[in-house]
């Protein structure tokens, strides 16, 4: 497991009355892993924190984060699990680079560690139902009966919604069972099916005026609009595609959402002083050369990238050479890598 | 047999990120340097494959301009509002009744993201592309999706709403409904009262126009679905899985595989993308300092483990390993390295 280290004024004061972070990014950067980093440091903070997967399945077991799938209850980290790498984030924003550099390990240990959800559609759309319409034989006649079953499963947005719903049913809409947590971090779908959930309370609000689906539609917008109760976070890589349809994702969101997206550079190559110093020393090996040309790309996309004046900070997370399959990581604790 | 079309289709599936659109565009390039007539499409949002090949975009088959292919691929990017319009046009038994429909708030609003139309869409226009025989290959980039499979049940999905007669619950007044019809009516009542109570007498106002619209197409959805599955269960259709090498996207690419099993489908071939650096095999025995020979070995370990997690999860598949090549190879190249691996296979 790959942890990063914000220290606790700095998140306190980059996320001061945050509560919804929604993680996107193109399919295969690493969305999964990066928001489950960052879930754990703002529970490390003391933020009572919920990380959600929106899945159809969970993924942490398959990406050798934890041992079983994730619920749609939310169940608690075992703690021993949660002894991170040390790893060094540096900030990057235009002007003064803040450098946040992880604390003690055992200082670490004692922190709280989040909880974690499965939040499918269906099951956000049956609890709504059981919560409005208190009856539960007809929420069972509802969705256990073949025939609704086959007209809830095609009705347009239905799911987006019941997800989105419950994503946003903390204060102040306050709607459905109640949501006690300071933070959400929602590991949400790639670029293009995200964007299409996010716009989905509009369409439905612009179909629908009066009644509550219109009603409930227009207060979901409303939140997904408000810095003050949403944050969107957009992961990368240092490479063609993905920073492509980031820059292309940020314009979006900015102009759609009004919002200003938290950028995650991942997989950055992350080499320490002495292989640096050799790298320099030895230009002429293959290596070297294979290395310097990833550097150049790497600082050729990074410009890109930061050439794009609405982040509201850029963050980036080091390559990492993980122990390799899940049977691996479920046997052993992450190997610590010497960083020096 | 003597009647079927000769055309052969090979659908790439596979979750988000892996590169299916680039290597569904060089499978077709492949095909096409061999000397084949070759259609390749996709219903991708981001449009990559209009950018890979110089396409259109307008949702029209568009012939690829580049000299090695001597004019025998064509492209498509699906519109798929617009053939879901189209369909709705060509289904619906009285025009007025489609443009109904096409005019419903709940439509426009919603019908792309009307859950199973995409995959619907493209499975409709491989439909018509194989009927039309004009053609040696398609090659059919799906959709992502979490589940891929749900590609090939979704229109199953769309048919059970009209089977199950849900459609019929928004179209028959209850005058003329025979005792039968109307004791069952009784369950539907209750469901359609808890749906007003949970959405709002809007939403089921509309939902029931869209309902009426449809009146008349499920026959003709019926019809086309078995002409569309025969053609995916027939032996002239291949699946070709598409994943990385990441132990995640091996899980992935495994429960996929299954899934097909379970379809009664097998996997022809599976792509493995993004495998291993292109320039491995230059330092591999290079003799290096120690800082950067810990980085060389840790990269190597990491190849190893993955290599061996890939041939324990894919034991009876053929596997095609590609490289990370730093940069985005154009479909051309990598079609050419697919032949390649193609030649070494069979010198084996």
């Amino acid at each position: 497991m790959q942890c990063a280290m914000l220290a606790p004024v700095a998140l306190a004061r980059i996320f001061p009355r945050m509560k919804i972070h929604f993680f996107t990014g193109k399919g295969g950067v690493g969305k999964t892993t990066v928001s489950w980093m960052f879930a754990h440091e703002l529970a490390r903070s003391g933020q009572k924190t919920l990380f959600i997967e929106t899945s159809e399945e969970s993924l942490l077991p398959d990406l050798g984060l934890a041992d079983s799938p994730s619920t749609f209850v939310p169940k608690e980290i075992p703690s021993q699990r949660q002894n991170g790498n040390q790893w060094k984030l540096q900030q990057l924003p235009k002007g003064q680079p803040e450098q946040l550099l992880p604390g003690p390990r055992h200082e670490r240990s004692l922190g709280r560690s989040p909880e974690r959800s499965l939040w499918r559609g269906q099951d956000c759309l049956r609890e709504y139902a059981h919560h409005l319409l208190k009856i539960s034989p007809l929420v069972d006649l509802l969705f256990d009966h073949k025939i609704t079953q086959s007209l809830i499963q095609v009705a347009p947005a239905v799911f987006e919604l019941a997800l989105l719903g419950k994503i946003t049913s903390g204060p102040p809409r306050l709607v459905g069972p109640p949501l006690d947590y300071d933070a959400l971090v929602v590991d949400a779908y790639a670029s293009g099916h995200f964007l299409s959930l996010l716009r989905s309370p509009q369409g439905m609000a612009k179909a629908i005026r009066f009644g509550p689906m219109g009603k409930q539609s227009r207060a979901i917008h409303e939140m997904l609009i408000n810095p003050e109760y949403t944050q969107y976070h957009l992961v990368s890589l240092l490479e063609d595609l993905p920073v492509e349809e980031s820059l292309e994702l940020g314009s979006t969101l900015k102009n759609e959402f009004d919002a200003k997206p938290h950028l995650w550079i991942n997989r950055v190559l992350q080499l320490d002083p002495e292989q640096m110093e050799e790298l320099a020393r030895f230009p002429n090996l293959n290596l070297s050369k294979v290395l310097h040309e990833r550097l150049q790309f790497e600082t050729k996309f990074r410009t890109q990238l930061l050439d794009f004046p609405s982040w509201a900070d850029v963050r980036e997370v080091p390559e990492f050479f993980a122990p390799q399959t899940s049977q691996d990581t479920g046997g052993q604790a992450d190997r610590p890598r010497d960083l020096k | 047999m003597t009647k079927a079309p000769r055309t052969k289709v090979i659908l790439s599936m596979g979750s988000g990120g892996v590169g299916k659109t680039t290597l569904s565009a060089a499978t077709a390039c492949k095909a096409a340097l061999e000397g084949k007539r070759v259609v390749v499409m996709t219903i991708d949002p981001s449009a990559r494959l209009k950018d890979l090949l110089g396409l259109s975009g307008d949702g029209q088959l568009t012939q690829v301009q580049w000299p090695e292919l001597e004019g025998r691929l064509w492209g498509l990017v699906l519109d798929s509002r617009g053939i879901f319009d189209d369909f709705i046009r060509k289904a619906a038994e009285h025009t007025a009744a489609a443009e109904k429909l096409l005019n419903n708030r709940l439509y426009q609003e919603l019908s792309t993201s009307l859950s199973g139309s995409q995959e619907f869409t493209s499975l409709e226009k491989l439909r018509e592309l194989v009927m039309s025989d004009e053609y040696d290959l398609v090659v059919v980039d799906t959709p992502p999706a979490d589940h891929a499979i749900e590609f090939l049940t979704a229109p199953d999905r769309l048919a059970a709403l009209f089977d199950e007669g849900v459609a019929s619950w928004f179209r028959t007044p209850l005058s003329q409904q025979g005792f039968l019809k109307r004791i069952i009516r009784k369950g539907a009542n209750q469901v359609l009262r808890a749906l007003e109570l949970l959405t709002g007498a809007e939403f089921i106002r509309e939902l029931s126009d869209f309902f009426n619209s449809l009146s008349g197409w499920q026959g003709r959805l019926r019809d086309r679905l078995m002409e569309t599955k025969s053609i995916l269960h027939g032996e002239n259709c291949d699946f070709q899985v598409v994943c990385t090498s990441e132990p995640a996207q091996i899980s992935q690419a495994s429960k996929l595989i299954n899934g097909l099993t379970d379809e009664g489908i097998q996997t022809a071939h599976i792509l493995v993308n993004r495998c291993y650096p292109h320039w491995i095999e230059t330092v591999q025995n290079e003799s290096l300092p120690p800082g950067l020979k810990r980085w060389r070995d840790d990269i190597q370990s990491q190849i190893q483990s993955r290599d061996v997690l890939m041939n324990k999860s894919f034991a009876t598949q053929k596997l095609v390993k590609i490289p990370h090549f730093g940069f985005e190879p154009n479909p051309i190249q990598l079609a050419k390295f697919l032949q390649a691996q193609e030649k070494l296979g069979v010198k084996k």
